[in-house]
């Protein structure tokens, strides 16, 4: 899955209609830098939905995605979206992880549930793995769906709003997680409508409204010298929408 | 007021005295319930989860014809299992007719569709509820499966019993596969139907109160169960 | 301890009980008058063999005996079981045993049927006051003979049915349940009678007139149709419940200490 050539992300033609209304129209898009890339637009722009079209979680009216190349239903992909309200099994904190993972054998070996409470560990669920995940708190949730997401190392993290309703000091914990996973090579892309998080963790970033995409820029010209007058409104917080 | 009395009296007399007679009733009552009840979750559970979770042609038929079968009457059940396990039945040869046997094929056949149409309903439920889950995290098919399982244990639990409750109080059909052969098939059910007949009225009531009994041990169990489920959110 | 505890629950006692066994088609007025109580423990002693009775009614026994689906068939309708031997179902039948039928009803009496002369009488009172009876339309030995009564005594009730002549479709307890529940006339052999435990206000009202004759006739299953049969054991059964020590045993067969069936000759 390193074929340099491919871009990591490319869209064409893209379309998706809900009710005989364009919800979301991209004709282009290539996403090929490494690092975070932050989508960034007002409620009900569509970022959440180009999120869920390049996991497949919803399927595009017209239009192709390719990852690496490959079509998203391709088996060799290995992304991971982590949703923006986490869904958790009537299971453990440990067994929502280990029924997700995939194993190589029906019953998980020692090294891989060692994988499993490390990563607990490190977003903070260490004591936790036996509490049922429905009683966790709404950040520990976030964390919980978030380690679920980083045990199979994806190629590609699609990340959807996961902060909008926690408090900061969780915030920060996540963004730190984020961070550390695209040092480890793993290509983010971060949905937020929060404009400051946008900076503190992108490297290149897009403006989404009205389901269009309406600016692609590295984060330097994208927050001190926007083209459009749109991006200019927005990030002067002069847009009400 | 005296039959009352007089019922009661027996009914708990049984119950103390621990009669033999009474107690190999009970006993092969629950073993025949249990060992149906056993034999059907096996097949029923895994087709439900299949056709809660695979939209595959001849789907809809399938459930149709399980919810259809979930009314079926006894009586019914018990004149097919009868006719096909007859002595001049195409299943003649196997001798299971007036056995315990044929007994568990009857109640086989009446908890099957309960226990399959059950789980599909609620894995149908589970699947809306964790289609995008799977998606976002790519989780495969098979361990979709074991997920399922996992986690409707509980829920799972609630149709076990639902399914126990038809097997144990159900009469029609036993008596006609069963034949209410002494020490061999009488039930519960098929004993209080004999002394009903034989106008012995409160015996016929006191078995009927132990049988109660049993059913509301059983219902006990499932109301713990969901007082434990709901305290650690996994209703 | 576990695997003992699962092999004994799913251990089913035809599996461990003896190999010979018959199973025996039966009217249900043998069965619920404590009649096979009384006799199998005697069998299995005397020819170590084990008896299952199936009690129905006795269309519904010689309908199942047809399906090969006993050994023995013991009911009480001579004119079946000689049909049932005609066509080839059965083998010889033999008169096993008799009692007789008794007219029961409310205690009061105000039909005076407790004074009537002859069976015909009981019914022509019935017939013209209208009271409820109730008739078990099942087919069944009770059944057919108390059609055959109202048709010696020419009358048609069953026009009537649904208004004071009630077709329940039931077995004789069940009936006599519904009797005692409504204060109602009906028919019934005397054992299963003098057995029944929820008489309430019922009392016999007509009895003993040789038109209530009530005999039960043993047929064994013929093999030749029924190949599973167990013919063996089914003979030998036969052989001893018409000998001489089995007419004894059915003649010592006393509930409240009387004596339920009589042993034909």
């Amino acid at each position: 899955m390193t074929n340099k050539k491919e871009p990591k992300i490319e869209i064409k033609d893209l379309k998706f209609c809900h009710n005989g209304k364009v919800l979301l129209c991209v004709d282009y898009l290539r996403i090929d830098s490494p690092g975070i890339t932050v989508i960034v637009g007002p409620n009900g722009a569509g970022k959440s939905l180009l999120l869920k079209l390049i996991q497949g979680i919803e399927l595009p009216s017209a239009g192709q995605i390719r990852l690496n190349g490959l079509p998203i239903s391709d088996k060799r992909q290995s992304q991971s979206m982590v949703l923006q309200t986490p869904i958790l099994m009537r299971l453990s904190v440990y067994q929502n992880m280990s029924m997700c993972f995939e194993r190589k054998n029906f019953f998980i070996s020692a090294s891989e549930k060692q994988k499993i409470i490390d990563i607990l560990s490190r977003v903070g669920l260490g004591k936790k793995l036996s509490a049922p995940a429905k009683l966790l708190s709404g950040g520990e949730k976030q964390k919980l769906s978030l380690a679920r997401s980083l045990i199979s190392n994806p190629s590609i993290l699609l990340v959807d709003e996961p902060t909008s309703t926690i408090d900061p000091n969780t915030t920060m914990l996540i963004e730190g997680l984020i961070k550390d996973q695209s040092k480890k090579g793993t290509k983010i892309i971060f949905v937020t409508h929060d404009i400051n998080q946008a900076f503190r963790l992108a490297s290149d970033a897009i403006m989404i409204y009205q389901g269009k995409i309406v600016e692609q820029e590295n984060v330097i010209s994208f927050f001190e010298n926007p083209k459009s007058d749109f991006t200019k409104n927005y990030l002067a917080g002069k847009l009400l929408v | 007021m005296q039959f009352i009395n007089e019922t009661l009296s027996l009914a708990w007399g049984l119950i103390l005295g621990f009669d033999s007679k009474v107690f190999e009733i009970v006993w092969l009552s629950l073993k025949v319930s249990l060992t149906s009840l056993i034999l059907s979750c096996l097949f029923a559970i895994p087709l439900g989860i299949i056709l809660g979770v695979y939209k595959f042609v001849g789907r809809n038929f399938v459930v149709l014809i399980l919810n259809t079968l979930m009314g079926l009457p006894p009586v019914v059940v018990g004149l097919s299992v009868y006719l096909l396990l007859s002595r001049s039945g195409p299943m003649g040869w196997m001798n299971f007719l007036y056995t315990p046997y044929a007994m568990i094929i009857a109640q086989f056949i009446l908890i099957f569709p309960i226990i399959s149409s059950l789980t599909c309903q609620k894995v149908e439920e589970l699947n809306s509820e964790y289609k995008d889950l799977f998606v976002s995290l790519r989780v495969k098919k098979t361990q979709q499966f074991l997920i399922f399982f996992l986690d409707s244990r509980f829920a799972l639990l609630t149709i076990f019993l639902a399914g126990f409750g038809r097997a144990i109080s159900e009469v029609g059909a036993v008596i006609i596969v069963g034949g209410n052969i002494d020490h061999v098939t009488r039930m519960m059910t098929t004993a209080i139907a004999m002394h009903t007949s034989q106008g012995d009225l409160s015996l016929a009531m006191a078995l009927g109160i132990i049988l109660l009994l049993i059913a509301l041990t059983v219902n006990l169990l499932v109301f713990s169960l969901r007082l434990f489920v709901k305290r650690y959110g996994y209703d | 301890m576990f695997k003992i505890l699962f092999s004994t629950f799913f251990i089913f006692s035809p599996l461990s009980s003896y190999a010979a066994e018959i199973i025996i088609q039966s009217t249900t007025s043998t069965k619920n008058s404590g009649f096979y109580d009384f006799i199998i423990p005697k069998v299995k002693k005397n020819l170590s063999l084990d008896v299952k009775v199936v009690a129905v009614g006795t269309g519904q026994a010689i309908s199942n005996a047809k399906r090969c689906d006993g050994d023995v068939l013991l009911v009480h309708d001579i004119e079946a079981e000689t049909a049932f031997v005609k066509e080839g179902y059965g083998l010889k039948r033999y008169d096993l045993m008799y009692n007789d039928f008794i007219f029961v009803g409310p205690n009061h009496d105000n039909l005076r049927l407790r004074n009537k002369m002859n069976t015909i009488d009981v019914l022509q009172t019935i017939y013209e006051s209208k009271v409820i009876f109730l008739s078990r339309s099942d087919n069944s030995g009770t059944h057919n003979k108390e059609k055959k009564l109202w048709e010696l005594a020419g009358l048609e009730p069953t026009k009537y049915s649904g208004q004071w002549y009630l077709e329940t479709g039931l077995g004789m307890g069940a009936t006599l349940n519904i009797a005692a529940g409504k204060n109602a006339y009906t028919i019934t052999d005397r054992a299963t009678w003098i057995s029944f435990k929820n008489k309430s206000d019922l009392k016999i009202l007509f009895d003993e007139d040789p038109r209530l004759f009530n005999q039960y006739g043993i047929i064994l299953v013929n093999p030749e149709r029924c190949p599973n049969v167990n013919i063996k054991d089914a003979n030998r059964f036969l052989h001893w419940i018409i000998s001489d020590e089995g007419k004894s045993t059915i003649g010592s067969f006393k509930i409240a200490n009387q004596q339920l069936f009589f042993p034909s000759n």
